[in-house]
């Protein structure tokens, strides 16, 4: 049941702490703007459900937030850092072989990807992401099955 | 669901109809814990029942699937007593037991009512009771399946324990009864479901079967539970649906996915439609049937759990996940059908969350329904696409017909009871999809309730999403000034978010609605603001660049004016000289950068300068404090994107103290922030910033005309010609394109400059050596800077001084012809100078000059110093009676001059020769290092000379007179009481022939009146000084005495306390003056007198007596010298230093 014509995920997105985007890529380029409206709309949950979180800080914050909203078309999955940049993960909707455990791998790949890129000295934090090595991998990520 | 647990009862139907009352109401009063097989949660459960007679008919077989209407428990009711009970009831009881044993039923309770408790008590054998009776017959296995109901129409204590332990034993019983029923049907279910990819097996007959155990946990209200048996039913269709989607067909699926012909919204009017069920039954469900009805089956029961919000949130997956399904199985739906469906599926779910009476979870409910209504809304947008209602279009025949069409598909009008002033969704969405108008009333109306919601929740991103929405669709109406707001609203936010290619996305519309509303000036702006901006695509961009030309062009006798920063940033601005002199150019460098996708040619770039101040103050802030805002370790512009959404604090606040003083005393201070007011004003809700920018005042500018300007940066060169001195700071740019200019403000630049003036000044040097000389004709140079200013032709430099110095030019005066001469040039002239040397007590002279050029109003002034070549003393000699005068002159200067012809005169007397001791003839030179001593005798013709007037000259020359002449030099000075008076000699004698130290001896005073004694009063005082530790004075040391005779002669003793060649005590003679007759009197005090109080203060014991002039008393002693041996007995040694 491997739809090897589908990516495994249609667009990838780091966002700032201040919600300003680091980094956006989708895989078919022709409508980005649709997406990047999507991922602007999914930070209203984002930031929802870290205030929420924020309430009970006794048990060490899961990173993970889950499926932030389904629409027709595409599923939205997030995931915050501790330094609270955030991470988007939009799927299509119609990709039915992921589960919550793979989409959490993703997560935490797209997460040491962006971890050692933040490694890099001439990188400023809160700079646009212009590394070629994250994007290849991240490329690589979205488009394995 | 009404339905309970059935429960028969049997026996004496009189006795229980009394007590069913009691039993129905007593049942369900106390909880009882289940605890359940399978280690399952145990549950508190309120048992209830319903109970009906006993019919042997009713009984179910093994076969019999049902769970809800099967009877569980059978009761068997008697109150007989003894004799009854063995004549009819016993054979009552076993034919009952025996028929339950038949349909193997274990779940029965035999209860004997005792009514009156005393009858049994007298009983005195035990075990012949009729409950005795009954255990021994049927239950000698199961003692727990009979009980005593004793005296149960009481009110006592004992009543209660009775009935108590009656229910207790009910309840356990009954949950027997169910778990074994349940356990049997799980099992049974669980086998059903291990079949599920056998072929023949149909999902909706499991459905059936599992669902009966759902209505059974419903019924003993453990809703949860059913509600697991709900999501175990969906995950297991889902799964079905996904597989068959891939490939793995399900026979049993093909019929659901037949066409779909009814697209029916959801209904939640009824907790369970009992029609829906029975077609799923007959296997004749379509997949949104099916669904709707699972899902109303969720609802259901989470309304009965008071969890409603959660069918708001469960809402959303179940109509996405019904959407894919439709999708994946390629069911074939007309177009919009499923749009229709979804629509009225929302406000279904709506309608039900909004009548429930939950106030407190609102805020849960609107987190989901603000979605929900979202999702309705962009439904009800795609069907009014589909059908042509979307304004600016007609529908076609073929839409309406697909109007019709869709309307016969949502269903009939069931009769469902809708609720005073609802109206159904079918209705509605039949209503919204009747008319073009109705259309649009309905959707504005489901729009602005979304925004509602969606601001409620604080959903702000979402909700500008729908703005832009709105706006399209205000503007495909034709009200482009309702949607221009909900475009600037999702701009501002995407621009404080910095998601700059959504904000200029978004200003894409903007220009439309601006265009259309024939805003023109901000129809350019936004122009403007596209065609710079760097996420758009390069066709947009060039198209509005375009515009802007266009535009910029087209509006005659009126400017565009707008901020400059989105199309020419200023990168750079370079001032390489801050100081630049009076009437220079002032340059600044800039470089532009110019986000206009192709080359303008901007008519004009000025900068306005405005005038800080006059020269040496400065107008610029010191800046005391700079703060950096956190997360700024770095300038803001470097950061890309970096721009805050909350307000940061600015760099600066301008701050001022105040104080208050009351009689010299502070009683308060204050700080006082200049722009509060601007600091602390809101800056979210407030109006947006302000577009407009006023034009600076450009009369003092730099500008440069015609430059093209490329995309990307370009290099400028503005300059302008400083008229006037001062401090300048530059205040605006402004590009000038055509109509438009485009300004920005340079005040947080700080770029300043100051235009200086540099007076003229004289400079006069000597033209070879290094000071000027007085007393010699010298050439000078007069160099004249004239700064900043120029001097025109044919002026005259007049030059004077406060001195007496001669100054010729070489005009022959005191005045220079000069010709035009530029700013910043220095001139010299020549001329030379002459000052008189002459006898004085200074080394040099100081002169001013003055100089005065006739066309400026001003008078320069210089400081010179001459220096005088020559330094004239003069010395008295004596011998005896004999004079003699010695003049040296001494060179002030390192040149050397030269002198001839020295000449002394007496300019009063006559009577005396000056006799010259040195060769007149002779050449002297005198330098800094070379000295001329002269020398004369003055001889006396008479005896008694006056004071006398002497004049010394000479001639000198220099090599550095240029006029070459011999000068002279003179030199008076006067000679007063020069004549010998005394001649004082006195010697140390001994008795013996050699004086010896501790030894006494004698110092003889000889005082000889000399034969120019002109003096009349002879009192003289003599005064013997001794230091102490040579000499010991034996005796007075001053003493008065009168020459009246010739000579005078007194001798005191003196003891020498060193050996060697001593020098004699030093012995002096003075005038002695009376004290009447002098006023002029000096006070000496006595050597004994250690007292320093002033000396002029007349005292008592104080000798008066005034000093000779030099040259009155002549000691011929003066340097004289007495040997002193050292005494014998004295182990002083003799030591002699002779000098060589």
């Amino acid at each position: 049941m491997a739809s090897t014509a589908h990516p495994m995920a249609v667009c990838v997105a780091v966002i700032a702490k201040e919600n300003y985007p680091l980094f956006i890529i989708t895989i078919p380029t022709e409508n980005e703007l649709k997406f990047y409206y999507t991922v602007h709309t999914s930070l209203d949950v984002v930031e929802e459900k870290i205030s929420s979180i924020g309430k009970n800080t006794t048990e060490a914050r899961e990173l993970y937030l889950g499926l932030l909203y389904p629409t027709e078309d595409y599923k939205v999955y997030g995931y915050v850092t501790n330094t609270k940049v955030k991470f988007v993960l939009v799927l299509e909707s119609t990709n039915t072989t992921l589960r919550d455990n793979d989409i959490r791998t993703m997560f935490k790949k797209l997460h040491n990807a962006y971890v050692d890129m933040l490694c890099n000295p001439f990188y400023t934090p809160g700079e646009n992401i212009t590394s070629r090595n994250f994007e290849n991998i991240v490329t690589a990520m979205m488009q394995q099955d | 669901m009404e339905t309970k647990p059935i429960v028969t009862c049997h026996g004496d139907q009189s006795l229980f109809s009394g007590l069913h009352a009691a039993t129905l109401h007593g049942l369900p009063k106390e909880a009882c814990e289940w605890r359940r097989s399978y280690g399952r949660a145990p549950r508190t459960i309120h048992l209830e029942a319903s109970f009906v007679p006993y019919d042997a008919d009713i009984l179910p077989d093994e076969t019999t699937k049902t769970l809800v209407s099967r009877p569980y428990f059978h009761i068997y009711w008697t109150d007989c007593d003894l004799e009854s009970y063995k004549q009819t009831v016993r054979e009552d009881i076993a034919e009952w037991h025996s028929a339950l044993k038949e349909a193997n039923i274990p779940d029965w309770l035999i209860v004997v009512v005792i009514n009156d408790e005393s009858k049994i008590k007298s009983k005195l054998l035990p075990r012949s009771s009729v409950i005795d009776k009954v255990r021994n017959d049927f239950c000698s296995k199961q003692a727990d399946r009979c009980i005593v109901l004793s005296e149960p129409m009481k009110t006592d204590q004992k009543t209660a324990e009775s009935w108590y332990s009656f229910f207790q034993r009910l309840r356990q019983l009954l949950l027997q009864a169910f778990n074994h029923h349940l356990d049997k049907y799980e099992d049974k279910m669980r086998s059903l479901r291990e079949k599920r990819n056998e072929p023949g097996w149909n999902y909706f007959d499991y459905f059936i079967f599992q669902e009966e155990l759902a209505f059974m946990f419903e019924m003993l209200g453990l809703f949860e539970d059913a509600l697991i048996q709900y999501d175990e039913l969906d995950a297991l269709f889902t799964q079905f649906v996904e597989n068959h989607a891939s490939g793995d067909v399900a026979e049993w699926l093909t019929s659901t996915i037949q066409s779909c012909k009814s697209w029916a919204g959801l209904s939640l009017y009824k907790p369970i439609d009992w029609l829906k069920r029975d077609m799923i039954k007959l296997n004749k469900v379509s997949l949104l049937e099916f669904r709707n009805y699972l899902f109303s089956r969720h609802s259901a029961l989470l309304f009965l759990m008071n969890k409603s919000w959660i069918v708001a949130q469960r809402a959303m997956d179940f109509l996405y996940n019904t959407a894919q399904e439709i999708h994946s199985l390629e069911i074939d739906i007309p177009q919009g059908a499923l749009s229709c469906w979804m629509f009225m599926s929302c406000l279904e779910v709506l309608r039900a969350c909004e009548t429930l009476p939950q106030t407190t979870q609102l805020d849960r409910y609107s987190l989901y329904t603000a979605t929900l209504r979202d999702y309705a809304r962009t439904k009800l947008k795609d069907l009014g696409y589909l059908c042509g209602l979307m304004p600016g279009s007609k529908p076609t025949s073929e839409q309406l017909s697909h109007v019709v069409d869709l309307s016969a598909g949502m269903g009939l009008d069931t009769g469902e009871e809708t609720e005073a002033g609802q109206v159904h969704p079918r209705d509605r969405l039949r209503e919204a999809l009747s008319s073009e108008s109705s259309f649009k009333k309905h959707y504005l109306e489901m729009c602005e309730l979304t925004m509602g919601t969606y601001k409620h929740i604080s959903r702000f991103r979402s909700a500008r999403i729908l703005g832009r929405d709105m706006a399209d669709f205000y503007m495909k109406i034709g009200e482009p000034q309702k949607a221009e707001g909900f475009l600037l609203d999702a701009i501002k936010m995407y621009q404080q978010e910095n998601w700059g290619n959504l904000a200029d996305g978004t200003m894409l519309d903007l220009a439309q609605c601006l265009l259309s509303m024939n805003e023109v000036d901000k129809y350019f702006k936004t122009a403007c603001h596209i065609a710079c901006s760097c996420c758009l695509k390069l066709n947009d961009r060039k198209e509005y660049f375009k515009e802007v030309l266009r535009l910029a062009s087209e509006n005659e006798g009126n400017m565009y004016q707008m901020r400059a920063s989105t199309v020419f940033t200023l990168e750079e601005a370079n001032i390489n000289n801050s100081s630049v002199i009076l009437h220079d150019d002032f340059i600044v460098d800039l470089t532009v950068k110019s986000n206009f996708p192709e080359q303008v040619v901007c008519n004009q770039i000025e900068i306005s300068i405005i005038k800080a101040g006059d020269l040496g103050t400065s107008p610029f802030k010191r800046r005391t404090h700079v703060r950096n805002p956190s997360l700024t370790f770095k300038n803001h512009e470097h950061i890309p994107n970096f721009r805050p959404i909350t307000k940061q604090l600015p760099t600066h606040i301008d701050a001022h103290s105040t104080y208050e003083r009351r009689n010299g005393k502070v009683v308060s201070c204050a700080i006082g922030c200049a722009n509060a007011h601007d600091l602390l004003k809101r800056c979210d809700s407030g109006p947006v910033e302000s577009e407009i920018v006023l034009k600076g005042d450009y009369s003092l500018c730099m500008s440069v005309a015609n430059v093209t300007l490329n995309p990307g940066c370009n290099d400028i060169q503005l300059r302008v010609k400083t008229e006037d001195k001062g401090v300048y700071r530059l205040s605006q740019i402004c590009y000038k394109i055509k109509q438009s200019e485009f300004l920005k403000s340079l005040a947080n630049c700080d770029l300043h400059f100051e235009v200086v003036c540099n007076e003229p000044y004289v400079e006069l040097k000597p033209s070879k050596q290094d000071n000027f000389l007085a007393g010699i004709q010298q050439d000078a140079i007069l160099a004249l800077h004239t700064g900043s200013y120029n001097i025109p032709d044919g002026s005259v430099i007049t030059i004077e001084f406060n001195g007496n110095v001669t100054i010729l030019t070489e005009s022959g005066d005191n005045s220079i012809r000069i010709g035009g001469i530029a700013s910043r040039q220095t001139v010299e002239y020549k001329l030379s100078l002459y000052q008189e040397t002459k006898q004085q007590v200074k080394q040099t002279t100081d002169v001013k000059m003055s100089c005065k050029v006739d066309c400026w109003d001003k008078i320069m002034t210089c400081n010179l110093s001459f220096h005088h070549p020559f330094q004239v003393t003069h010395k008295l000699h004596t011998a005896k009676e004999k004079k003699y005068l010695q003049i040296v002159v001494c060179g002030n200067v390192e040149s050397e001059f030269y002198l001839v012809r020295p000449e002394l005169s007496c300019l009063n007397c006559l009577d005396l020769e000056l006799i010259p001791y040195n060769k007149l003839t002779q050449q002297w030179r005198v330098s800094f290092d070379q000295s001329a001593t002269f020398l004369w005798m003055i001889k006396p013709n008479i005896s008694d000379l006056p004071n006398l007037d002497m004049c010394f000259n000479f001639k000198y020359t220099s090599t550095l007179d240029v006029s070459g002449e011999q000068r002279l030099f003179s030199y008076i000075c006067q000679l007063e009481h020069f004549q010998t008076q005394y001649q004082l000699s006195y010697t140390v004698t001994s008795d013996d022939k050699t004086c010896t130290t501790s030894t006494p001896a004698t110092l003889t005073i000889h005082v000889q009146k000399a034969i120019t004694c002109s003096r009349t009063d002879h009192r003289l005082v003599y005064q013997v000084s001794v230091d102490g530790t040579t000499w010991a004075l034996a005796g007075k040391s001053t003493g008065v005495f009168n020459v009246s005779e010739r000579e005078y002669e007194t001798k005191i003793d003196v003891l020498p306390l060193q050996s060697g060649l001593l020098h004699m005590p030093f012995v002096n003679i003075h005038q002695y003056i009376d004290s009447t007759d002098n006023q002029t009197e000096v006070w000496v005090r006595k050597p004994s007198d250690s007292d320093t109080s002033d000396v002029n203060k007349p005292v008592k014991d104080v000798t008066r007596f005034a000093p000779f002039n030099t040259g009155e008393v002549y000691n011929n002693s003066q340097c004289q010298q007495v040997h002193i041996y050292p005494s014998l007995g004295s182990l002083d040694s003799e030591l002699i230093v002779i000098p060589l």
